[in-house]
């Protein structure tokens, strides 16, 4: 079946034929004028398949929600000194970092207030920075959306001199680089990468938050990093079917934008099982309180599909892995109903992005480190 | 004499060259837009406003479909009844902020037009009308990949509107003509009869059988964009209108097919001194740059490079 002819017959609801038809993967053409950095710079990075997990019950309260600032920074301090085999983590920083780089912090602000990378753990990741001697004028927290980082107020966590950014407020879109697919029949084709990906990082750490996603099954570091830095993504969702099972591993190996993103902090301090990527509905959202550290996005964001598929089996939710056609419903069942689906869950884009090198997905090849503190 | 001077003045006069003498066509302003054409902005109404089509006012409606992550916009434009062959508009009520837009696609497609703005518009649209003056050139022949066959049908109708959104660059043809790379014509095997009561699909299948590669414009980073090409063996003209809701666009970026040198853009609402930026030339022979930020139309004029 060809895409216009899909779209022809695509209603509100899948059946299941049109869920067991063969999945065909777009076409698509890259432009870039970069090359990777080389082996072992960027994703996977220097540790492929090696995932390391803090816990700690005192991280936040689930009341209030106020994270426990301490105790974060002792959760951070052992997940990179865990995942780099240091004693101090000064080393495990420096090992990364140097007082030359320019360093962009991608954030997750879909869902902010409610659902976001929590400011305090955005804070301590910028202190570290400073340790090794990168200055506040050389880091960069940044989104694609300008409004949704406005929202998590970071700037009153972070030192004078940190700079704030969206693609709305600081060099756009870069012109060269972009993916081009034509996925549903959009005019707008191309999806480009954010200037300050290009123009400026020399670094780039990837901060997801933990939580479900609609389309793409979970959101973590493989969904943050590509439809957070490029534009034009939302187009890759119509009606009930989206192609994020091989947009979102396509747009993250995206040179420079692969080789850049050195390292992945995940932040499960506070989640969304249901409802995702946003947090409209506060009985929805639930408190991992755990850190996940890597440079591999695979590994770590196989472990997180564990983590979500978890909650929702306690919660009585369908698995973010179920299609059946009478799952489906309109989006207001969806809100509704965690047992409701509304595009058909993609989670197997993380397994995807393996196959394009961009990390290890088999658990049994993974090297997974649990701590707690 | 002297009051047909004056009447001279009082119009905002764009020169078409049609391949035979050059003809000045004007916008004229209804009773709440005298003060601009007092200004020499408009032209008086006509005497006999019989012979100008009434035509909706022009803008944008957002389309929330069910389980869709955005909502989908859906521009009002009135460039396909201007390419089937309207040349006399008469915008009789538009509402506040339609008014730049009634005169931007009047000024853009090169038609006579009757506006009647709202009388919050009148300012800006002063503005508007004066930098359209100051950028009004002698037109250029209309730049085209499909030809249509226009059987006059409604269903037809709505097929133009879905091209003209897309910007699908067509013109209406004779039964016959094949001068441009793909013809549309309906009973033909690639575009069967039953195909128009879906005009989404129909137009569809004439970009599939054009191909994006064929396209002579393709505008990104925008869904609320109209193009319109005109141009020569030396030369082209690209009218870029924006019909978002504030009529504002970011900045957007265009590919034009053929290698140009980009002489200079006029751009409603930018700064002096704004710019084409991050010019290309690419291996497609395709020329590509970003346009500033603009209110309601910008305008680029290319050179082509020998």
């Amino acid at each position: 079946m060809d895409r216009r002819a899909f779209l022809a017959s695509a209603a509100a609801l899948p059946t299941l034929a049109q869920l067991e038809a063969p999945r065909t993967i777009p076409k698509y053409r890259v432009a870039t004028t970069y090359k990777a950095a080389g082996p072992g710079v960027g994703m996977p990075g220097a540790y492929p398949g090696r995932v390391v997990t803090v816990h700690s019950a005192k991280s936040i309260d689930e009341v209030t929600e106020v994270v426990d600032v301490p105790t974060v920074r002792e959760m951070i301090a052992r997940g990179m000194t865990t995942l780099t085999g240091d004693r101090d983590s000064r080393d495990s920083w420096a090992r990364f970092f140097n007082a030359q780089d320019v360093v962009g912090i991608k954030i997750n602000g879909s869902g902010a207030p409610g659902a976001m990378s929590m400011p305090d753990v955005v804070a301590e990741i910028v202190r570290n920075l400073g340790v090794v001697g990168v200055p506040p004028a050389n880091i960069t927290i940044h989104e694609r959306g300008g409004g949704q980082i406005l929202l998590a107020k970071y700037d009153q966590f972070v030192p004078a001199g940190v700079r704030i950014a969206s693609v709305d407020t600081w060099l756009g879109y870069d012109p060269d680089v972009y993916v081009e697919a034509n996925f549903f029949g959009e005019e707008d084709t191309r999806s480009h990468l954010i200037r300050m990906v290009t123009s400026q990082f020399t670094k780039i750490i990837n901060v997801p938050n933990m939580k479900d996603h609609s389309a793409s099954g979970v959101t973590g570091c493989l969904k943050n990093i590509a439809y957070g830095e490029f534009g034009n993504v939302a187009r890759s969702h119509y009606r009930f079917q989206t192609e994020t099972y091989s947009f979102i591993g396509t747009l993250a190996a995206v040179e420079p934008l692969r080789s850049r993103t050195v390292l992945n902090i995940m932040d499960g301090l506070r989640g969304v099982w249901h409802g995702g990527p946003f947090s409209r509905d506060k009985r929805y959202r639930f408190y991992p309180k755990q850190m996940k550290f890597g440079t591999d996005p695979v590994a770590i964001d196989r472990f997180l599909i564990d983590v979500i598929d978890e909650k929702r089996k306690q919660e009585g939710a369908i698995s973010v892995w179920n299609k059946e056609p009478r799952y489906f419903g309109t989006t207001p069942q969806w809100q509704a109903d965690p047992s409701i689906n509304r595009f058909v869950r993609e989670t197997g884009h993380i397994e995807y992005a393996s196959r394009l090198g961009l990390g290890v997905y088999d658990v049994t090849k993974i090297s997974h480190t649990e701590i707690t503190v | 004499m002297k009051g047909a001077f004056a009447v001279f003045l009082l119009v905002l006069t764009v020169l078409v060259d049609d391949g035979q003498s050059p003809v000045q066509l004007r916008l004229h302003g209804g009773p709440a837009a005298s003060g601009l054409v007092s200004q020499g902005l408009l032209a008086a109404l006509p005497a006999d406003a019989s012979g100008f089509q009434a035509v909706p006012p022009p803008g944008l409606r957002n389309v929330r479909n069910d389980a869709q992550a955005t909502v989908a916009p859906w521009v009002d434009s009135n460039g396909w009844r201007f390419q089937r062959g309207l040349t006399r508009a008469n915008y009789e009520k538009l509402p506040a902020g339609a008014s730049l837009l009634a005169a931007a696609e009047a000024f853009t497609f090169a038609v006579d037009a009757i506006v009647n703005p709202d009388a919050s518009d009148l300012e800006e649209l002063g503005r508007l009308l004066a930098f359209l003056k100051t950028n009004s050139r002698p037109a250029m022949p209309l730049v085209a990949n499909v030809g249509i066959v226009d059987d006059g049908s409604p269903e037809m109708g709505e097929v133009l509107n879905m091209l003209t959104r897309r910007n699908l660059l067509y013109r209406v043809v004779p039964q016959g003509d094949r001068s441009l790379p793909v013809t549309v014509e309906v009973g033909a095997p690639a575009f069967p009869r039953e195909a128009l009561t879906n005009p989404s699909d129909f137009a569809a299948r004439v970009r599939e059988a054009l191909g994006d590669d064929r396209r002579s414009v393709r505008v990104y980073g925008t869904s609320t964009v109209i193009a319109h090409l005109t141009g020569d063996d030396a030369r082209a003209r690209l009218h870029l209108v924006s019909y978002s809701r504030s009529r504002s666009e970011a900045s957007i970026r265009v590919r034009v097919l053929g290698r140009y040198r980009p002489a200079s853009v006029v751009a409603f609402g930018a700064p002096d001194g704004a710019a084409l930026t991050d010019v290309r030339q690419a291996e497609d022979a395709a020329t590509e740059f970003s346009v500033p930020a603009f209110n309601t139309i910008a305008i680029v004029d290319l050179e082509r490079v020998k």
